[in-house]
């Protein structure tokens, strides 16, 4: 018995000992006002080391586009702004952008920014070797091919050329008015030349201490529990913040766990709202809730490989169909708990967003109309017959996608009499491989998150011929009007010009509807009561900067 | 004693080559490329794929993949996270996180489950008796998750007497109620198991010898019917300390536990064969390590067991 009591002690002894060593770190700061206040905002574990080139997922972005300020920088109602850049002139039909840095701005080392931190960082990222993730944002500029792809001989492309310590040129394979609008993105960031060796490679550790010119420097990572940033001393762009740092928390789990945290007071910032509590949190006392258009584009995709679903006259009838087929406002009343709005267009038809408008030809074919869609079925098969009319629609069992692709085969099997029912695949990556391989044998869902704020972005990723030999073109849809639509775009003089030839691109795509919007959704996030200035910018990140604690 | 102990570590060799072979060949067979997936809407070039591929030696064939992971465990060199990471850097932050909260539960299945279970086991039929059953049948019908909202709303957000989460203070103020919901349905076996055991053993013979020759009832119940109900219980007890350290998902996401159970999910999820398999076979040499303990407890309580065969 004295055996087993000093057994039982000693594992008593054991659990406290580990909670002592462990219980560190759990200190509040000091109270001072609120422009020194470190504000907690919700985080995930950034999938890779934080190095810009390398991040386009959003637990890193969001850390690092407060880390770094790029040439051109974003306001809060989607403009783009010069920032690091003093002014960046199109020349040759804009085939060529001249940049000019201003002068005086350093990174958290002390070193300048400089067109070679531009230059050697864009190199870095373009190159296939260096394996970075955001390769492919570098293939606008010329030179690129031979740089980013197999058995690459050269390391620099060929289109970026330094004209002197604060300026340089970038040339272009194809004339582009909305490229500077790309610029603010966070994979265009400069690094500092200092942490390149000479064969240009970055330096291993670089991600795990990332060196920035943004508002904020980088203070800590602990891995999976949070990343700590503080204000930068030497920024002087145009995104000054107004409290002391950020603390990333990282939330394993998914955001309900946080949600707590924000009503307990744990947590500031939650830029997500968990399914469970759609319904409620609009009024729940213990937050603040804030609600508000979002960038992101939601819509369903069929692929030309499923037989009848073409692009010829029958298929164009068919895929109008079941676009007319879907009951829209129901599913968003129902699914979204009504915090959605009906699609318009082929982007979210926000203000934030340069182009995006309601006013395009064709998009009644987004109106629902039971009787209209079977008549245009029955005009389809007067062309060619469907034996055993089936449509199925995919989403990932990991991704929440099952209501809504639930209500959206109900909408199709009600309304056009065929076969419909929603199937999953058993992740996300699943989902992917068959969509980027075409192997799919029914229709899915899209969601776009854009890069930068121009309809330009909703459209060639998504629908071009190189988009679907090396992008998120899935469907597979090839038109040479639309292409040529695209290109004349993007040389247009300026970005309203511009705008209106992407209008007449969007009512191609009407008439062939590669994908089809099923709604606009919106940015759900939260906040703790005592906090201020929390707001969504254009693309659904918490505007980090503005926001304060008493 | 010491060559039992030795035949048991030497059994711990196929057991470890076994399931690492199943659970890296399991790992290669899920569909979808984790390389890809990575990347979402904005692939890389196929040249820049293939060099990532080839770190990570994807672009092998599974025998060889297989082996090298092998090579690898065998000098302590258990490779990098798709992340950058050392796979051994993210078991020595995430082990003793999931340590500290199984060790906790643990205690609360020890203190609650056998307390609990001895005063049932004395007092059958009674009020006391009645209503520690009917909470423990409560408990068992609870899912893990429904308690642990519940419990984080209620305790957390409505009343503030414990923090909503753990996140980065890892300290037994923040673990509490994890580790209490966590034990909830073990503590409530184990009640159950202790006080069946005691009640069968208040009825053996040599509780009648030992009340004959006079002892008090304190003595009765503690040296005697006690040591001999433990058996049981201890195995319960040590089976779930394995399974507590491999399979606190729901708790850990529930409070957000940055443990080895979250980073098993999301290796998963991710599709890192190399992460899952280190992972698991830590988690497997656990579970043994626990029941060799457990049986070596064994010999302590009943000192009819004994190891050695002459």
């Amino acid at each position: 018995m004295k055996k087993l009591i000093v057994i039982l002690s000693s594992l008593v002894l054991s659990v406290l000992s580990v909670g002592a060593l462990s219980s560190c770190g759990s200190g509040q700061e000091s109270t001072s006002d609120s422009s020194d206040k470190i504000i907690n905002v919700y985080g995930c574990e950034p999938q890779n080391k934080l190095v810009p080139g390398n991040t386009t997922e959003t637990c890193g972005g969001n850390i690092l586009g407060v880390l770094f300020d790029e040439l051109v920088s974003y306001s809060s109602d989607g403009k783009a702004e010069n920032d690091v850049a003093e002014s960046i002139t199109p020349s040759d039909g804009n085939k060529v952008y001249e940049i000019k840095i201003k002068s005086g701005l350093v990174f958290d080392n002390g070193e300048a920014v400089t067109s070679e931190s531009f230059i050697k960082a864009w190199n870095y990222t373009a190159v296939a070797e260096n394996a970075q993730g955001a390769q492919s944002f570098f293939a606008p500029i010329k030179g690129y091919k031979e740089v980013a792809e197999e058995g690459a001989k050269t390391k620099e492309l060929s289109g970026l050329v330094k004209v002197s310590d604060l300026e340089f040129k970038i040339e272009l394979n194809e004339a582009s008015v909305t490229f500077p609008l790309r610029l603010g993105y966070s994979a265009f960031a400069p690094l500092p030349v200092s942490e390149f060796d000479a064969e240009g490679k970055l330096n291993e550790g670089f991600g795990d201490h990332p060196i920035g010119n943004g508002p904020y420097k980088f203070s800590q990572w602990n891995h999976d529990m949070d990343v700590k940033i503080v204000k930068s001393d030497t920024y002087k762009g145009n995104r000054i913040p107004k409290n002391g740092g950020i603390d990333f928390k990282v939330y394993t789990g998914g955001t309900e766990a946080a949600y707590a945290d924000i009503q307990s007071g744990a947590l500031d910032v939650l830029e997500a709202v968990p399914m469970t509590q759609t319904k409620t949190f609009q009024n729940d006392p213990q937050i603040q809730a804030v609600v508000s258009p979002s960038a992101v584009y939601q819509g369903l995709e069929i692929p030309d490989n499923l037989a009848h679903f073409g692009w010829d006259e029958e298929g164009q009838l068919r895929r109008a169909a079941i676009s007319r087929a879907i009951d829209r406002q129901a599913i968003i009343d129902k699914v979204s708990d009504g915090l959605a709005d009906h699609p318009v267009s082929f982007s979210p038809n926000s203000s934030k967003i340069s182009g995006a408008t309601d006013q395009i030809k064709g998009n009644e074919v987004l109106q629902f109309d039971a009787a209209k869609a079977k008549e245009l079925w029955t005009k389809a098969d007067a062309i060619s017959k469907f034996e055993n009319p089936k449509l199925d629609v995919y989403y990932n069992a990991d991704g929440g996608g099952k209501p809504l692709l639930e209500a959206v085969a109900n909408s199709i099997k009600a309304n056009l009499d065929i076969e419909s029912s929603a199937k999953s695949t058993p992740d996300f990556k699943t989902l992917l491989n068959k969509e980027a391989s075409h192997t799919m044998d029914g229709a899915f869902r899209m969601g776009w998150q854009p890069d930068y704020p121009s309809v330009e972005n909703y459209l060639a990723p998504l629908y071009s011929k190189e988009a679907a030999k090396n992008g998120s073109n899935y469907s597979g849809f090839s038109n040479d009007e639309f292409e040529e639509l695209m290109v004349k775009g993007g040389a247009s003089d300026n970005i309203d010009d511009a705008n209106k030839v992407f209008v007449e691109a969007e009512e191609v795509l009407f008439k062939y509807l590669p994908c089809f919007p099923l709604y606009d959704p919106k940015d759900k996030g939260a906040a703790a009561l005592g906090v201020k200035g929390m707001a969504f910018d254009w693309h659904g990140t918490p505007d980090y900067i503005n926001i304060i604690k008493d | 004693m010491a060559r039992y102990i030795g035949i048991r570590v030497l059994q711990t060799i196929p057991v470890v080559l076994g399931t690492t072979f199943l659970i890296y060949g399991l790992v290669f067979l899920m569909p979808g490329d984790p390389i890809r997936a990575m990347f979402g809407n904005h692939p890389p070039s196929d040249a820049a794929i293939a060099v990532i591929r080839h770190e990570f030696r994807l672009d092998e064939p599974f025998i060889i993949q297989y082996l090298h992971f092998l090579y690898g465990a065998l000098t302590f060199d258990f490779g990098k996270t798709f992340q950058g990471r050392e796979v051994s850097d993210v078991i020595a932050t995430s082990l003793p996180i999931t340590a500290q909260l199984s060790f906790l539960a643990i205690f609360f299945e020890i203190l609650i489950g056998i307390g609990l279970g001895i005063l049932t086991g004395v007092k059958k039929g009674k009020i006391f008796d009645n209503t520690v059953l009917m909470s423990t049948l409560v408990i068992i019908s609870i899912p893990t998750f429904v308690l642990g909202f519940v419990c984080q709303f209620l305790f957390g957000v409505k009343l503030k007497v414990v923090p909503t989460t753990v996140g980065v203070y890892v300290d037994i103020q923040h673990m509490l109620m994890p580790a209490l919901i966590l034990a909830g349905v073990s503590v409530s076996y184990v009640i159950r198991l202790t006080r069946s055991q005691i009640r069968d053993n208040l009825n053996a013979d040599y509780v009648r010898t030992a009340r004959a020759k006079g002892l008090d009832n304190k003595s009765v119940i503690l040296k005697h019917v006690l040591r001999n109900s433990l058996v049981p219980v201890v195995t319960y007890i040590g089976a779930d300390l394995g399974t507590l350290m491999g399979g606190a998902v729901v708790t850990e996401a529930v409070f957000n536990i940055n443990g080895i159970g979250h980073q098993l999910y999301s290796a998963i999820a991710k599709g890192e064969g190399t992460l899952v398999t280190s992972l698991v076979t830590v988690l497997v040499i656990i579970y043994i390590v626990a029941n060799l303990l457990v049986d070596i407890l064994y010999a302590f309580l009943d000192p009819r067991i004994r190891y050695n065969k002459n």
